[in-house]
């Protein structure tokens, strides 16, 4: 037996990026664009994550909570998470429906405080 | 200065990363986890040794560093407060009276405190300071202390406002905060800037100093600097992008002028988390990618706002007036003893520390392993 990738990505997913929950849109780390690579066979899962900042301090506890939640499917033996910094971020990775959230989340923002940009047009030309 | 643009660095700072200036096993993992990210976030050509790096890093080397091997020409230091950490606060006060003793024209200072301690202590520190280092600019503030956690809001009248209104009597004009990245894996909320927006609202003829802005909550960073006139964002760190991740420091700065227009951002390097030299000329070079300034309505990044972003925003902000500075300064010891060229990075550093950079860098490879 052997899990499906569908089976590993969701349970990645129901791991919650910090970052997205302290904006109050929690996202899954499938969702935020942070699962870098997945590899499954006999058994076996193999994940390399990325993460959004390389400063950022939350590192080993996603790989423990992603190596948890995997490890909780039936067809797991075992299971190996690591934080690849070779890879690099960015809002490009994120799911159509995370990006979507996001933006729905900053209109609102928008809105509820009144923020304007700030006018270019006088701003010279070189 | 480069390309007759006079550079003010934000944020340096010669820490005291010795083993005997660490407070606990959460300051020893900081310890540990600074120099993984200053060896992530370099080029290997300006990345400092190891050893060199987690020692007691002195002010005058430091200063020796920019005045030789950089065209910054004036300097922030920002002490920092972080006690549950690092004994001396990391970045100590001695240091800010050292630098304001031995470099008054070309250095500014903030004092540090820990608003965690108590109104009482903070304020009785505020006057300490200030009695120390009677020409500061500023505040420099950490959202939280570790073993035990504690935390608190800038907005909280019963725990800050007392300081931010002691800070004003005393001639004070900046609050900077450090927001954005978390020290060690410790609760992020805390670092967001939603509780700035309060402290500024409160007290308008304050300026507040968001320390590592674009690094993360942007928008919301970008929101506060369109709507408060008197929050400004700091890019302590966040230049380092420009090595590490381009395209993430356009996108964070794009953002950051979208919003909050030319006169709200500040540059700064964190010297010597990284070496100043490469980030202003790779800032110098810059421009937005066609589809980020054409998604923002932004103009070309030209020589009048990057002089802005490189010191004059900050002097602004500050109340200095930077033409009259860069004169006071033009033919200091400084100027003189720089003018023969630049040192390559990290050239002074070796001196004091009786090393060839690269062959220490090699050194430390070769133990290290492949």
């Amino acid at each position: 037996m052997t899990p499906r990738a569908d089976e590993v990505l969701d349970a990645l997913d129901r791991v919650v990026d910090p970052c997205s929950s302290a904006l109050g849109v929690p996202l899954g780390l499938r969702a935020m664009g942070l699962v870098a690579g997945v590899e499954i066979g006999d058994g076996r899962v193999a994940v390399r994550l990325r993460l959004t900042s390389a400063c950022c301090a939350y590192g080993p506890m996603l790989s423990a909570a992603a190596a948890d939640e995997i490890g909780r499917l039936p067809a797991v033996r075992a299971v190996d998470v690591t934080v690849d910094h070779t890879e690099t971020w960015s809002p490009a990775d994120l799911s159509d429906g995370a990006a979507a959230a996001l933006d729905d989340r900053r209109r609102r923002t928008i809105e509820l405080t009144a923020a304007r940009p700030h006018d270019w047009s006088t701003w010279a030309a070189p | 200065m480069i390309d007759a643009i006079p550079v003010l660095d934000g944020v340096v700072h010669p820490y005291d990363l010795s083993v005997d200036n660490v407070a606990g096993e959460m300051g020893a993992m900081v310890r540990e986890g600074f120099y993984g990210l200053h060896a992530h976030w370099n080029p290997p050509a300006v990345q400092a040794p190891k050893t060199w790096f987690q020692s007691d890093q002195q002010a005058s080397t430091l200063m020796d560093t920019l005045r030789l091997e950089t065209d910054v020409d004036l300097a922030v230091y920002h002490t920092r407060r972080l006690d549950s950490l690092f004994r001396d606060g990391l970045c100590g006060r001695a240091k800010a009276v050292e630098l304001q003793r031995r470099w008054p024209s070309r250095t500014f200072v903030y004092v540090g405190l820990d608003p965690t301690l108590g109104i009482e202590r903070s304020l009785a520190e505020l006057d300490e300071q200030l009695d120390e280092v009677p020409a500061a600019i500023g505040v420099k503030l950490y959202p939280d202390q570790v073993s035990p956690y504690r935390t608190y809001r800038m907005d909280d009248p019963a725990v800050c406002f007392p300081i931010f209104e002691r800070a004003g009597e005393r001639g004070l004009r900046v609050i900077a905060v450090h927001k954005a990245l978390p020290n060690g894996p410790v609760p992020l909320a805390p670092y967001r800037i939603d509780d700035v927006e309060g402290a500024a609202m409160a007290f308008p003829d304050l300026r507040f100093e968001i320390v590592h802005s674009g690094m993360a909550f942007v928008e919301e960073t970008a929101y506060a600097l369109a709507r408060f006139p008197n929050v400004y964002a700091n890019l302590e760190v966040t230049t380092l992008l420009m090595h590490k991740a381009p395209r993430l420091f356009q996108e964070a700065l794009a953002t950051m002028l979208f919003w909050g227009g030319p006169t709200k951002v500040i540059w700064a390097t964190g010297a010597n988390f990284g070496h100043p030299q490469h980030l202003l000329e790779r800032f110098m070079a810059l421009q937005l990618d066609r589809d980020l300034a054409d998604r923002y309505q932004l103009p070309p990044l030209d020589t009048e706002l990057k002089a802005r972003i490189l010191g004059r925003n900050w002097c602004e902000m500050a109340g200095v007036d930077l033409d009259s500075v860069i004169a006071g300064v033009a033919g200091d010891e400084w100027a003189g003893e720089r003018s023969g060229g630049r040192l390559a990075p990290y050239t002074v550093w070796g001196r004091e520390v009786g090393e060839d950079h690269a062959e220490a860098m090699a050194r430390q490879a070769a133990e290290v392993g492949p």
